[in-house]
């Protein structure tokens, strides 16, 4: 469903040269799949996702989703994908009724399908009782779970979480993991930026560990544990944050 | 691995028109919106006008308390009905004031009939003559006004009753920034009308048996003032404060829907649904044009209820009253001019990433657009056709016009067209940016970002750098135009090469430039292909066959006789260059074809020819080389639109038929060659029979000539 291939990005700089922001990455996520993308700040994580939805021109190497390259034909990968980020805002003169069929109708979901997708989106993240609030009077969890329907109303077979429960509260970011093992079930292909290392062990089924742009390690937890000798991620982490890329050439 | 199919995307109009309303929901729900639209206008007229009527009170203190109207008048026969309508019409009005008010005297201000000095006028040179006189004292404020009667029997004994109930049209000619003028026309007309209804109502009661009358229709004529009285002219205040209001009103959404959408976190989530970025900017362009003109709607609005009852209106001398259709024109106006300038909001705004950078952005072209309209304040500026393709200036300039009596076709389609230009090629910019992965990720993305040249070689120019080309050609040649003139008047053969110059650079050097930005490959871009024999005879026999039909259509729609001196000042112009520079005249057919084939037919044919089918590609390229020909001056005027566009739709047509851009050159060049040697004024039947002749037969030449497209 998702395949990344070599796909290296940089951005020049002002006073001449250029940043590598993501380097030669390559990986595929199956549907059902959830496949954590980890990695400190500055990893390249954000701008991986950003090139795989055909936001962002990548330097060279290609990224595809259910076939179509996204530099190509950007629009076949936005119609099949669901983009939530941290820092996404909404519509502040709407209310979350307007904000949610207007996106709708901008993936072209025709209106009785759009009218279900709601009903069913507001009763699972409990947005039923904000349904006719304007987005502007909403606490940040109701804000982040509003970007989640706002994601999900044109049903994408593909999501890309980033960092989906940046700044929520433990009972709002339950709703977010529960809501993400549920797009699992369902058969999503889905990749999940974050830091919160905890829910990622839970909900991840595979993970890929950046830094520098690089991915320097793949697996699933099992396989990242034999590699890496540490038995969680926060671990893995630390290790991965200190010593960099020579983690993939000390445990290849 | 194979790629699938992509769907096929379509320009979806009523997704557009579904998130402009969207857009449009927003901005009015924002109480600053609000606040602009209504609150301002609100109070900011009521406020004008008790500032001009103060400093009306002011200076009326200083001049005369009973003001006595001098009216001119040239015969005597004119002057006895005139009189006579005055004085019926002032017993009319006496008779229909209250009871109460009988008996009060006639507080109206004296009317003094002034006569032609010397001999009175007998022949229609000798009235012609005396009236040039009395536009003079008109000038210089001798008189106020002047009333002409123009189809009386001025040479009739005064007092020589008419044999039927008649309707002369009377003129009451003044100058446009004459306070006195304009209250007298006032008092003349109210006088008149009553006059008028006076002897319908007497008509009514005794249809047959009565006197027959002879009732004056008014019709206002507005002579330009040459220097002003006033410092500025308060006429292009008006628009001007309606044109800034406009601004105010778009400035607010135009943030707010581009770098406003962009701080919030919302331009990241609406690209990357799948709407192509042009349809999303359209839908922002036309929601910012709306409240732009929403804006306008009020701001009109106010304006003509304080005009209307506040009676500033006496205090304004150079505006005509404020009619249904006047007002209506301006409407129209500020809708063309909310177009442009928002497109250049949104152009401007696209490019910042916080509300704070946009605004940094936009107090500069604030202050930049108050310079030409202040510009546009000053008396005596007149709306030429070079001013008419200035920005901004041109707008203020018509609106100021309207307001004082009207445009001329020429100067106002140019203002139109010139003003259409500019704002297609701002939206095409903002297109560029709008979204662009330099303007929503990068934080040091610069300027110069838009000048980024692809990475790849392009088989065509893109139609946006062609639209941006087209716009630059006006400022430049007016920028240019002006530079010349600052020399003084040129001898023939430094004009010529002047002119010349004129063309290289812009049809030339300028298009030369967007080559270079956008990579774009010369042979395919210029569509520099080798044509077939056939073709090319054809083209030949087509630009020395043509002319003929051309100058034989022109003499079917235009009166000749009105554009005798234009031609006349044309051949002459000719004459004097031939002599001066003998066969180096050729130049001055050559050179401006081939440059204008290089732009026409080669870069704008080939950037449409890449995205469009036939008709639109012909039809496109050949208009606008019309309208260029006219727009970019021509001692001819708006006549040449017709011909020059046919010119246009025949090159077009041959550079599409034979798939090259030389053909069309060859006959253009042979076109402009034969048009130096002819006269323009004659052309005998027989040259026309020979010339639809050649144009058949060159016609089915290029068509045996033409290549097959793809």
């Amino acid at each position: 469903m998702i395949s990344v291939h070599d796909l290296t990005k940089r951005f020049p700089l002002p006073g001449g040269g250029s940043l590598l922001a993501v380097d030669r990455l390559t990986f595929a996520v199956q549907p059902g799949e959830v496949y954590g993308l980890l990695g400190p700040n500055g990893a390249g994580k954000t701008t991986t996702l950003r090139m795989l939805l055909g936001l962002l021109q990548p330097t060279s190497g290609q990224a595809s989703i259910a076939g179509f390259t996204s530099s190509r034909h950007p629009d076949e990968v936005k119609r099949r994908v669901g983009l939530v980020a941290a820092n996404a805002g909404l519509y502040p003169g709407l209310t979350v009724r307007e904000m949610l069929l207007f996106f709708a109708d901008l993936y072209a979901v025709p209106d009785p399908q759009a009218q279900n997708e709601l009903r069913r989106l507001t009763q699972l993240l409990g947005l039923t009782d904000i349904l006719d609030r304007r987005c502007v009077n909403l606490s940040t969890g109701q804000r982040q779970r509003v970007n989640l329907a706002r994601a999900l109303i044109h049903r994408p077979p593909v999501m890309l979480l980033d960092e989906p429960t940046l700044g929520l509260d433990v009972l709002a970011s339950q709703v977010i993991i529960e809501y993400i093992e549920l797009l699992r079930r369902e058969g999503k292909a889905v990749i999940l930026t974050t830091h919160h290392l905890d829910d990622a062990e839970r909900l991840c089924t595979r993970f890929g560990l950046m830094h520098l742009g690089r991915l320097v390690s793949e697996g699933t937890l099992a396989e990242l544990r034999e590699r890496t000798g540490c038995q969680n991620l926060i671990d893995m982490f630390l290790k991965l944050s200190k010593v960099g890329p020579a983690l993939s050439t000390e445990y290849p | 691995m194979n790629e699938p199919q992509p769907t096929t995307q379509v320009w979806a109009l009523g997704r557009v028109l579904r998130l402009a309303r969207k857009e449009l929901r927003e901005i009015l729900r924002d109480r600053r919106t609000i606040i602009t639209l209504v609150a301002m206008p609100v109070l900011l007229y009521p406020l004008m006008s008790v500032l001009f009527l103060q400093f009306a009170l002011a200076s009326k203190t200083a001049t005369k308390e009973t003001p006595k109207y001098q009216i001119g008048i040239l015969t005597s026969v004119e002057a006895a009905i005139f009189n006579d309508r005055l004085d019926l019409g002032r017993k009319t009005l006496l008779q229909r004031r209250p009871p109460a008010e009988k008996d009060k005297p006639d507080a109206w201000p004296d009317i003094d009939l002034q006569g032609p000095t010397g001999q009175q006028p007998t022949t229609p040179a000798q009235h012609a003559e005396a009236l040039e006189h009395m536009k003079a004292l008109l000038y210089n404020g001798d008189l106020d006004l002047i009333v002409v009667i123009p189809n009386v029997d001025y040479t009739a004994h005064p007092r020589k009753p008419t044999p039927i109930d008649r309707a002369l049209p009377c003129q009451l000619i003044f100058v446009s920034n004459s306070t006195t003028g304009r209250e007298a026309i006032a008092l003349v007309e109210r006088l008149l009308a009553a006059a008028n209804e006076e002897n319908l109502k007497a008509r009514f009661n005794v249809p047959v048996a009565g006197p027959h009358i002879t009732v004056l229709s008014t019709e206002r004529v507005i002579l330009s003032a040459t220097s002003g009285d006033n410092l500025l002219s308060l006429s292009a205040l008006v628009p001007l404060v309606l044109i800034l209001m406009t601004i105010t009103g778009a400035v607010y959404p135009a943030i707010d829907l581009t770098a406003g959408e962009r701080e919030r976190g919302t331009l990241e989530i609406l690209v990357a649904a799948p709407v192509p970025r042009f349809e999303l900017l359209t839908a922002k362009y036309l929601s910012v044009v709306t409240v732009a003109v929403l804006n306008a709607i009020v701001n009109l609005v106010c304006m003509t209820i304080t005009v209307r009852w506040s009676g500033v209106s006496a205090l304004l001398p150079s505006i005509q009253e404020l009619s249904f259709t006047l007002v209506m024109q301006v409407f129209a106006l500020l809708l063309l001019f909310a177009a442009f300038y928002s497109a250049v909001l949104l152009c401007l705004t696209s490019f910042a990433r916080s509300f704070k950078e946009a605004q940094a952005y936009l107090i500069p072209l604030m202050l930049v657009s108050l310079a030409p309209g202040i510009m546009a304040m000053m008396p005596g500026l007149v709306l030429d056709h070079t001013l008419a393709s200035l920005p901004l200036v041109n707008i203020v300039l018509m609106a100021r016009d309207l307001f004082e009596g009207g445009v001329a076709p020429l100067t106002g389609t140019i203002v139109i067209v010139t003003t259409l230009l500019y704002a297609l090629a701002a939206l095409s910019l903002a297109a560029r940016v709008f979204g662009a992965e330099s303007v929503l990720y990068s934080e040091q993305s610069s300027w110069a970002d838009m000048l980024r040249r692809p990475d790849e070689p392009q088989p065509a120019a893109s139609l946006p750098a062609m639209l941006w080309c087209l716009a630059l050609m006006m400022p430049i040649q007016f920028a240019l135009v002006a530079l010349m003139r600052s020399f003084g008047m040129p001898g023939p053969v430094t004009g010529v090469l002047l002119e010349l110059g004129l063309y290289l650079v812009l049809f030339a050097m300028l298009p030369a430039v967007f080559v270079y930005l956008g990579r774009v490959e010369l042979g395919s871009g210029l569509g520099l292909t080798a044509p077939r024999p056939f073709a090319v005879l054809g083209a030949l026999l087509l630009g020395a066959s043509l002319w003929t039909i051309e100058l034989r259509l022109l003499e079917w729609i235009v009166d000749m006789n009105q554009y005798r001196e234009r031609f006349a000042a044309v051949l002459e112009r000719v004459r004097e260059t031939r002599t001066a520079i003998g066969w180096g005249v050729l130049a001055v057919g050559i050179v401006p074809a081939v440059v204008e084939e290089l732009f026409f037919r080669g870069l704008l044919f080939n950037a449409l020819k890449a995205r469009c089918g036939a008709i639109v590609t012909i039809g496109v390229s050949g208009v606008l080389f019309g309208v260029t020909h006219v727009i970019l001056g021509s001692e001819l005027g708006l006549v040449r639109l017709v011909p020059s566009t046919l010119l246009g739709l025949v090159l077009s047509t041959v550079c599409w038929h034979t798939g090259s851009l030389w053909p069309g050159m060859i006959l253009h060049i042979c076109h402009n060659s034969v048009l130096l040697g002819v006269n323009p004024e004659a052309v005998p039947w027989e040259w026309l029979a020979a010339g639809l002749g050649g144009a058949t037969v060159g016609a089915a030449l290029v068509w045996l000539g033409a290549r097959p497209q793809n």
